[in-house]
């Protein structure tokens, strides 16, 4: 079926609550965290973000994580596979290549921020490295809530990395616990199977229903989302009816667990 | 942008199975939004919103005087811009190729006077016709850009509203046209017959319709094909990739019946446009 709507009878998105009662504030408690809600991503120390690299440089990559300036990934600080700890030689320059390529997407830390702005990432810790089959799926920065851990393996058999920079990444959980090769080995030959690939779908379209309708993202609000949208074909996500439905129900479980 | 392998893998396997990255299949299109008359001092204008690609097409009217071995026929010229809103690699000079490429397209596509019927805007035979320009403002790109132009032009043909000619003097070598001043005393188009275009992409042994950004990068090789009432009014191929003879004529087809959906479905919607309702949305909201 293909759906052409008119302007007119465009869906309105907002899915704000008319507060009567008022919300109580603890002294230091901050009302409101940003001013700009569709602005780049502003890089902090210890942040996790999702990035694609876009150039291959002497010592170090170029990475585009949506932020105003390229971050930068040093050679010295990711891990080389097999886990060796050693000084890089000139022959790491050279195969630099090989590890990582322009278009290459890979989960990073922020490790420090220079002082234009642009941001040093590093991947020296087991859980960061280049990411492999899944979807990419962007969102404004602002969207995404700060909280402890941002890789999120869910039951249902998918799991989710959710960058501070509005890059979320949605993967199969892999079933064996991936021996430490740091990262670096992607599986190529492996099929995702068809359940798997309608649960990545349909947390896809929850997470850009929870976008459109400007909802703060973390695994409860993403989880609860994608129960609420089960009355739906992954497919009748897309169509912004549905997409606001899912976010009013999404929004009223919010409020009654509060 | 690129893409990693993984990630072409992955796009590569859905499409095999016949379920997208967002759950479609392959012969789905994802939702649009289309809206007329929205550019107030154009003769008509459309914009249409698939996802994210945003096409805005306005149409403009001048008198002209018509090719000597076509007297009887009227004009069509199309421009395509595609501003660097769209995407940064149509800075400068970066959109120009693909700007030409879509209006020779659509130049292609109208030619033949079973699609448009250029005598419809015949004023004085031989001396005056009028000259339709056609231009196209790409706003976004958010991929399947053929699709949404021909869509929002044939949308705009719908809304043009040509001033009618109540008289035509001829005193010697001067010609003076007497045009209605009412604003509804004007001609309507015919465009049950305007080509409504279909890309088709082969992506691994499959071909899709609507590919997103994602899926056109993976894609070797695209046939867009423009089709009017059941017949196909031009067949152009884009990307470097070659096609299978097989391959191609089920590319054919498949654009064939979908273009027929697309085509029922635009027309269904456009007859729900009541002129006198204010039903202006604009860029505002």
């Amino acid at each position: 079926k293909i759906h052409i709507r008119l302007a007119s009878h465009r869906v309105n998105a907002s899915v704000a609550v008319n507060r009567k009662v008022p919300r109580i504030f603890t002294p230091g408690q901050v009302i409101t965290e940003q001013n700009e809600f569709m602005s780049r991503y502003n890089g902090e120390v210890g942040d996790v973000v999702v990035g694609r690299i876009t150039e291959v440089q002497q010592k170090r990559w170029k990475v585009d994580t949506n932020s105003r300036l390229d971050s930068v990934l040093l050679l010295s600080s990711v891990n080389l596979p097999g886990g060796e700890l050693r000084r890089r030689s000139a022959e790491d320059e050279h195969m630099m290549r090989q590890y990582l390529q322009e278009g290459d997407l890979i989960s990073a830390e922020v490790q420090s921020v220079f002082s234009d702005g642009s941001l040093s990432l590093h991947t020296r810790s087991l859980k960061y490295g280049k990411l492999s089959q899944g979807i990419l799926v962007k969102v404004f920065p602002s969207l995404i809530k700060r909280s402890k851990t941002h890789f999120h393996n869910l039951y249902i058999g998918a799991s989710i990395i959710l960058g501070n920079n509005g890059f979320i990444w949605i993967y199969p959980t892999a079933n064996n616990a991936e021996d430490s090769v740091g990262g670096f080995v992607q599986n190529l030959e492996e099929v995702v199977s068809k359940p798997e690939r309608e649960t990545i779908g349909r947390l896809r379209n929850c997470i850009l229903a929870l976008t459109q309708s400007k909802m703060m993202l973390y695994d409860t609000s993403i989880m609860y989302a994608y129960e609420e949208s089960q009355k739906y074909s992954v497919a009748e996500l897309l169509i912004p009816e549905a997409m606001v439905d899912v976010a009013i129900l999404t929004q009223d479980r919010l409020i009654r667990v509060i | 942008m690129a893409l990693c392998e993984a990630e072409k893998t992955f796009v590569l396997h859905g499409v095999e199975e016949n379920f997208r990255i967002d759950g479609r299949e392959r012969e789905d299109y994802r939702p649009m939004e289309l809206e007329t008359n929205i550019i107030s001092h154009a003769f008509g204008s459309a914009r249409l919103r698939l996802a994210n690609t945003d096409v805005l097409v306005a149409v403009k009217i001048e008198v002209d005087v018509p090719y000597p071995e076509r007297p009887r026929e009227g004009k069509l010229e199309f421009f395509v811009d595609c501003s660097a809103n769209a995407t940064p690699d149509f800075e400068g000079r970066g959109g120009e190729d693909l700007a030409i490429e879509i209006s020779n397209s659509l130049a292609a596509a109208y030619r033949s006077p079973e699609v448009f019927d250029p005598s419809k805007l015949c004023i004085l035979k031989g001396r005056k016709c009028w000259k339709i320009f056609i231009d196209i403002l790409l706003l976004e790109c958010g991929g399947n850009l053929y699709d949404a132009v021909s869509i929002a032009v044939k949308a705009a043909l719908w809304d043009i509203r040509i001033p009618l000619v109540k008289s035509v003097t001829v005193d010697g070598n001067n010609i003076d046209m007497d045009v209605s001043e009412e604003l509804h005393n004007c001609q309507k188009l015919d465009v049950t017959g305007a080509p409504v275009m279909v890309t088709v992409c082969k992506i691994g042994e499959q071909c899709i319709v609507d590919p997103n950004v994602a899926e056109e990068l993976c894609s070797v090789g695209a046939v867009v094909i423009a089709v009017s009432q059941d017949k196909f009014s031009t067949v152009l191929q884009k990307g470097s990739g070659s096609l299978h003879p097989q391959t191609l004529l089920e590319c054919l087809q498949m654009g064939l019946s979908v273009a027929r959906r697309l085509n029922e479905a635009l027309l269904e919607t456009l007859q729900q446009i009541k002129p006198s309702m204010n039903q202006d949305v604009g860029f505002l909201k």
